[in-house]
């Protein structure tokens, strides 16, 4: 039965806004739309090699096949072939030479997905091949960079250490990660009259693959629409890593003149593609007696792959949370990306801070094993205090951290668990269980400022419905459900009456990617302008309407339960419906346009200072594990999280985006390893190979505290951002497997455990531990 | 191409089909029903979940099954029950009601996949618990949720309805079943004569099968197929294709479980899920119960055969490990009769079988002896992965000392073995800590892993060493107190 509790949670979080249609099927990804009778579908033949000279192409043999429409090179493409943003290094199909195993060569359109397969096959290119570089070392040896070493710098590093009763330094590798959203790459271009393409993209960058569609065919944004209606997940992958699928697409149904379809098989979407940034992270930390760091100093050096993708912005995104919740009077942060001959690494939830904040985690796990003092006494001692300032500059305005921290104790009985965890251990040979604790302090606004802006367009038709349209793209994290949210509020009515339209770049152009955690806050905040916009209108008019009946003052009107009156004689009122039926016959607007730019952000990325976020989001995590010693499995017992989030906008939401994000990062951090073969090949590149969480895989018990607060430090309606922040509660379960196996020796070394903590990871760990404590 | 008919949802569907077509890209491009997902088309992600009713024993009986793994053709005489089956988003099914009001989705992408592996779930369990619901939603996999969601929406259906069962099914269920029942006698295969290429047989009897293969035996790459789940993923993925296949999942005769004087044996075409439920292995070997709920996912065993896990020669399949150390032994079948082998002899190299051409499994038989057993399997993740190594014990005890011993181990070699010297080593002796010890010194003198992308030497041979130690620890906890 539903309690009642049950239906208040209905009422107060609103459901998933297309729920009805995902859950019967009926709602359409891309790879759904009924397919045309002249649909072409698009294979490509792709480089078996990470560095190699192309000889040459011999495409004659395919192109003689019954059934195939194209099959095009570099040479065909007619505009320029350049499919490079942020850097203009990345062609659309390589004219001399192949950088990555997986790059695209060659593509094929035919009538059916077989008989392009039977094609590829017939395509004959000779390489000549070339030495590639393949891991940190090489790109370091040989100087291989995407671009110049970036540097941040607070107070003075080399006085910090020579103050510091400590130093010591180290090195840890953060590992990648695939994306593995569940829907893979897709894209369709279908030509319309007039050089005009219609792109259908699982797109988190609509603009973007509007501008450069437009720019490998030699043809205008004007002439380019994009149209994405949802995504079957993201998570990053589809922010630039989805663009060049797209330009694919389009060149096929440019030269074909018909549909063009194209989708990757789950290998090859797992082949092909970048992944997230593996980084060195070689660090020295300089702290006194009682635990509190004087001196911090870091260099990242960063995996990026054989372009530059969003290598650099991942890079500073690391770099500006290095410091993560811990105050550093003295810090030197330097990141340095590397260019390697794999797919061009790319942007995955968390976007760098994951690993920023890995590499201060584990420093922090180190000064703890140090000075032998409890890990969470060592993080409390560091903590921001409001009015201190980050190693680039920003003012720490509306720190909770302690608070958070003081819950996390009590909710999850700290010194008690402790306690009984050595005891357990103690009397347990071969279970162990560990502690792990990470606090997170997440920066909200993306650090290229131009991105920190978008629309929104509202138009209420006649019958008293609405249409919004906004820059955002629904993936998953139901953006399209708190914008509907954020414009029932404003105007009073029920979310039936409301249709949140598909993202359309004719609707919405200059979008910026759905991206770094802000769509709801940005596109929620253009909704509420534009909204607030037909709203002032309509006031004034319905003011006009009631004042007929009596006095009316203008700021008492209230729109609400689909209704307009005056709160001092709610008795008379005016449907929303009929208001919208004479405003539109009194000629009164009935549409705006919202536009909307992150206010008081600024950051120069050269020398590294700056406030580049709105706001923070702050919360803290532990998670107690049990790690089988004679296996290397671990079994997640408890997990606490106390999460502050302004006025959510939908709790609901809210709490499944920090469920999802948390089992994305335990996952990243152990069961989920990524190998590659000696030429450069991911041979993890199957769902039977590469190993998410399953449901088994989550935490035995886990328990979310929300915190709602009242701050100016927030976003639409009060809110913050959630999708990405929660991802560094993950962190905490390595770090309860490594303090688990940690007590194989009592605790007396520390584990040199290799990133991801997987069975074998785990399992040689321990056994170098008995070896060095023998 | 072949004529099949079948139920989809509440209608009856008569079409025709290639042979070499799964049944996924069937119902998305041949039936234009697009509510069920491809996330990987190798049996892992879960999202192409559909349920599927057989009739067995005149009896229907639904299982949840991946899409991806199952030829179109096989549909036919069965009850396709896809996510357009169940509700419409004016009147959702309870289960869909449930996944929304409790945020269960996010991208949506895995959710009729989720919706349909629940559905078989309480189709077959009437008061599932946690654990039940764990195994049953194990292979679906979703990268937005952390399950929390989806679990929580679980519970609540099966609180809910744990007196209703009935109410989650769709109203043409009863209707259908009727038909289903009388159906299936009515209608035999037709297979349209001038097709060679990719030719598919479905024998429904033993003699079929041997007359069968008679007329085909000219087909060079002539495979066996049964639940599929090994070969399918060959063909969707590695793009294996075979010339002729004979597919074996209907013939009811090799579809058994019996006891026999002091054996159990088990028909090759039983499925892990048939076998779970089966009483005399619940009481007599409850180490096969075990060992099957560690292997792949509930759709995957709802389909995968105890002979195809046997016929695969993977070095690590799970049961097969287990069946050498309870000292199995296949019987083999074809027209010339019955030959019976031991299992541990049946593996000749690395993918290489003692089975002749027209020779198929027919059954395992199993010795019912008092023994201790144990099975551990080491891979990465806890549900729904291939084993880096795997390990079965099994000791006849007479008080403390051993008078019997098999130890049996996976992903050590090109296929699973019996560790010869280790067992030997063991008979006679009285157990200790020591003596394990020493069987972990002579296990590994005797194995010689390699390195893969499932684990390295260094580790594999650190997991054998530890697994038996589990293993002593399982059985003779005393020792270790
Ligand atoms: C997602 C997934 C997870 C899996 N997880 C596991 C796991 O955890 N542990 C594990 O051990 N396996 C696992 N498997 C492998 C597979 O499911 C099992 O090996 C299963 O038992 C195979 O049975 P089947 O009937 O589906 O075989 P099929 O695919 O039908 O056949 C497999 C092979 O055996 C031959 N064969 C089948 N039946 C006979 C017969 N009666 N006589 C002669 N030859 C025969 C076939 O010709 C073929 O070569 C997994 C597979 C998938 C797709
Ligand atoms: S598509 Fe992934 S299991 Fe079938
Ligand atoms: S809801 Fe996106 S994969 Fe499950």
């Amino acid at each position: 039965m539903h309690s009642n509790k049950d239906n208040k949670y209905r009422e107060t979080f609103p459901q998933h806004l297309s729920g009805k249609w995902l859950v019967t099927g009926k709602a359409r990804f891309i790879f759904d739309e009924p397919k045309p009778k002249d649909l072409q579908f698009v294979k490509i033949l792709t480089s078996p090699h990470a560095h190699a000279r192309i000889v040459s192409i011999d495409k004659s043999q395919a192109q003689n096949i019954k059934g195939v429409s194209t099959v095009l090179s570099a040479e065909d493409i007619p505009g320029k072939n350049q499919i490079g943003v942020v850097a203009k290094d990345e062609p659309l199909l390589p004219h001399s030479k192949v950088n990555y195993v997986g790059q695209p060569v060659v593509i094929v359109a035919a009538d059916s997905v077989a008989i392009a397969e039977t094609a590829i096959k017939q395509i004959k290119i000779k390489y000549k091949l070339l030495k590639p570089i393949l891991s940190i070392n090489q790109a370091l040896k040989n100087n291989s960079l995407l671009s110049e070493i970036r540097k941040i710098e607070s107070g003075n590093i080399q006085k910090g250490f020579a103050q510091s009763d400590y130093v010591i330094e180290g090195l840890v590798n953060t590992c990648s990660q695939d994306h593995f959203y569940l829907e893979t790459q897709i894209a369709r271009a279908i030509p319309t009259e007039d050089n005009e393409f219609i792109i259908q993209s699982a797109t988190q960058s609509p603009s973007e693959v509007q501008d450069v569609v437009a720019r490998v065919l030699g043809l205008k944004n004007k002439d380019i629409t994009v149209d994405v209606r949802r995504l079957g997940g993201g998570f990053g992958g589809k922010e630039r890593a989805a663009t060049i699928w797209a330009c694919l697409a389009a060149l096929a149904a440019y030269k074909t003149r018909k549909p063009c379809e194209l989708r990757l098989s789950r290998v090859d979407d797992m082949s092909w593609r970048g992944k997230r940034h593996p980084m060195e992270c070689k660090y020295k930390v300089g702290f006194n007696k009682d635990g509190k760091m004087k001196a911090y100093a870091i260099e990242f050096n960063i995996k990026g792959g054989a372009y530059t993708d969003l290598s650099l912005a991942i890079m500073q995104r690391a770099m500006v949370h290095a410091d993560n919740a811990y105050f550093m009077p003295n810090a030197r942060i330097i990141g340095r990306p590397l260019r390697t001959n794999f797919p061009p690494n790319t942007a995955l939830r968390g976007f760098g801070a994951p690993q920023g904040i890995f590499a201060i985690e584990y420093t922090m796990e180190r000064i703890s094993h140090k000075l032998k003092i409890d890990p969470i006494k060592i993080r409390q001692a560091n903590l921001y205090q409001t009015g201190q300032k980050t190693p680039y500059g920003q003012k720490i305005q509306d720190s909770n951290l302690s608070e958070l921290f003081d819950r996390l104790k009590k909710n999850s009985g700290y010194d008690k668990l402790v306690q009984d965890v050595h005891k357990f251990n103690h009397k347990s040979n071969y279970i162990k269980r560990g502690i792990g604790i990470t606090p997170v302090k997440f920066g909200l606004s993306f650090t290229k400022i131009s991105h920190n802006q978008t629309s929104a367009l509202i138009w209420i038709y006649e019958d008293g419905t609405i249409s919004v349209s906004h820059g955002g793209i629904e993936m998953g994290q139901e953006v399209n459900t708190k914008v509907a949210q954020v414009v029932e509020k404003q105007f009073g009515v029920s979310l039936d009456r409301i249709r949140i339209e598909s993202n359309n770049t004719r609707r919405i152009g200059n979008s910026t990617p759905t991206a770094a955690s802000a769509c709801a806050d940005l596109n929620g905040n253009a909704a509420k302008i534009a909204a607030d916009k037909i709203i002032s209108k309509l006031k004034h008019f319905a003011q006009k309407l009631l004042y007929q009946k009596q006095k009316t003052k203008l700021e008492n009107i209230v729109f609400k339960n689909n209704i307009i009156f005056d709160k001092q004689n709610p008795k008379s009122f005016i449907t929303f419906t009929d208001l919208v039926k004479m405003a539109f016959a009194e000629r009164i607007p009935l549409c705006a346009h919202g536009f909307y730019k992150t206010p008081n952000i600024n950051f120069d990325p050269i020398k590294g200072q700056g406030s580049p976020f709105l706001y923070f989001v702050y919360g803290c995590a532990l998670s107690l594990v049990e790690v089988d010693v004679l296996s290397g499995n671990f079994t997640i017992k408890k997990t606490y999280i106390v999460h502050e989030m302004g006025k959510s906008l939908n709790i609901a939401i809210d709490r499944g985006q920090i469920e999802g994000a948390f089992l994305q990062g335990v996952g990243w951090l152990t069961i989920e390893e990524l190998l590659y073969d000696d030429k450069g090949f991911c041979i993890t590149n199957t769902p039977s190979t590469y190993k998410i969480p399953t449901i088994k895989d989550i935490a035995q018990e886990l328990n979310i505290e929300m915190i709602e607060r009242d701050t100016p430090y927030s976003s639409v309606l009060g809110s913050k951002a959630i999708g990405e922040p929660p991802l560094i509660y993950g962190e905490s379960v390595f770090f309860a497997i490594k303090n688990a196996i940690e007590s194989v020796a009592d605790y007396k070394f520390e584990t040199n455990l290799t990133i991801p903590a997987t069975p074998e990871s785990i399992i040689m760990a321990i056994e170098e531990l008995k070896k060095i404590s023998d | 191409m072949f004529n099949i008919s079948f139920f989809l949802n509440g209608e009856e569907v008569n079409t025709s089909v290639p042979s070499n077509l799964n049944t996924l890209s069937f119902i998305r491009n041949h039936l234009n029903l697009t509510g069920t997902k491809e996330g990987c088309s190798e049996g892992d992600c879960g999202a192409c979940t559909i349920v599927i009713g057989k009739v067995r024993n005149e009896k229907v009986r639904y299982v949840a099954v991946n899409s991806c793994l199952i030829p179109a053709i096989r549909l036919h005489g069965k009850h396709l029950v896809t996510i357009e089956g169940l509700g419409s988003p004016d009147n959702l099914h309870p289960i869909q009601q449930a996944l929304l009001d409790y945020h269960g989705i996010q991208c949506g992408y895995c959710t009729p996949g989720v919706v349909m592996s629940l559905f078989g779930l309480f189709l077959n369990n009437k008061r599932p618990t946690e654990n039940d619901i764990h195994n049953a939603l194990e292979g679906n996999l979703c990268r937005c949720t952390g399950y929390e969601s989806i679990k929580k929406a679980a519970i609540f259906i099966a609180n809910r309805f744990k007196n209703y069962p009935n109410k989650l099914l769709p109203s043409y269920f009863t209707e259908i079943n009727k038909k289903l029942l009388s159906f299936n006698k009515r209608i035999l295969w037709k297979q349209d004569i001038n097709e060679t290429y990719n030719n598919y047989n479905i024998p429904k009897s033993l003699k079929e099968l041997f007359t069968s293969w008679d007329d085909t035996s000219k087909y060079e790459s002539c495979k066996i197929i049964n639940g599929g789940t090994d070969l399918m993923v060959d063909i969707n993925i590695k793009k294996n294709l075979y010339n002729k296949f004979i597919d074996i999942s209907e013939i009811e005769e090799i579809n058994f479980i019996r006891r026999k004087n002091h054996s159990t044996l088990i028909g090759a075409g039983t499925t892990f899920s048939e076998i779970l439920e089966n009483c005399i292995i619940k009481l007599k070997l409850p180490i096969i119960i075990s060992t099957i709920l560690q292997i792949g996912s509930q759709q995957i065993r709802n389909i995968a055969t105890i002979g195809g896990n046997i016929g695969n020669a993977s070095p690590v399949a799970d049961l097969t490990t287990v069946l050498i150390a309870l000292d199995a032994k296949l019987i083999l079948k074809s027209k010339s009769g019955l030959r019976k082998v031991n299992l541990s002899d049946f593996y000749l190299s690395y993918k290489k079988i003692l089975l002749r051409t027209n020779e198929i499994i027919f059954a395992i038989e199993i010795p019912i002896k008092k023994t201790l057993t144990s099975f551990e399997k080491g891979a990465k993740r806890k549900a729904v992965d291939i084993a880096s190594v795997n390990s079965a014990i099994c000791l006849e005890l007479k008080n403390r000392t051993i008078t019997n011993a098999r130890i049996a181990l996976g992903g050590v070699a090109p296929f699973p073995v019996l560790a010869v010297k280790a067992s030997s080593y063991l008979k006679g002796k009285i157990i200790t800590k020591d003596t394990t010890k020493k069987v972990s010194s002579i296990l590994n003198a005797e194995i010689k892993p390699i390195s893969d992308l499932r684990g390295s030497k260094e580790f594999r041979t650190l997991l054998v060493r530890n697994q038996i130690t589990r293993h002593f620890l399982k059985l003779f906890p005393e020792l270790y107190a």
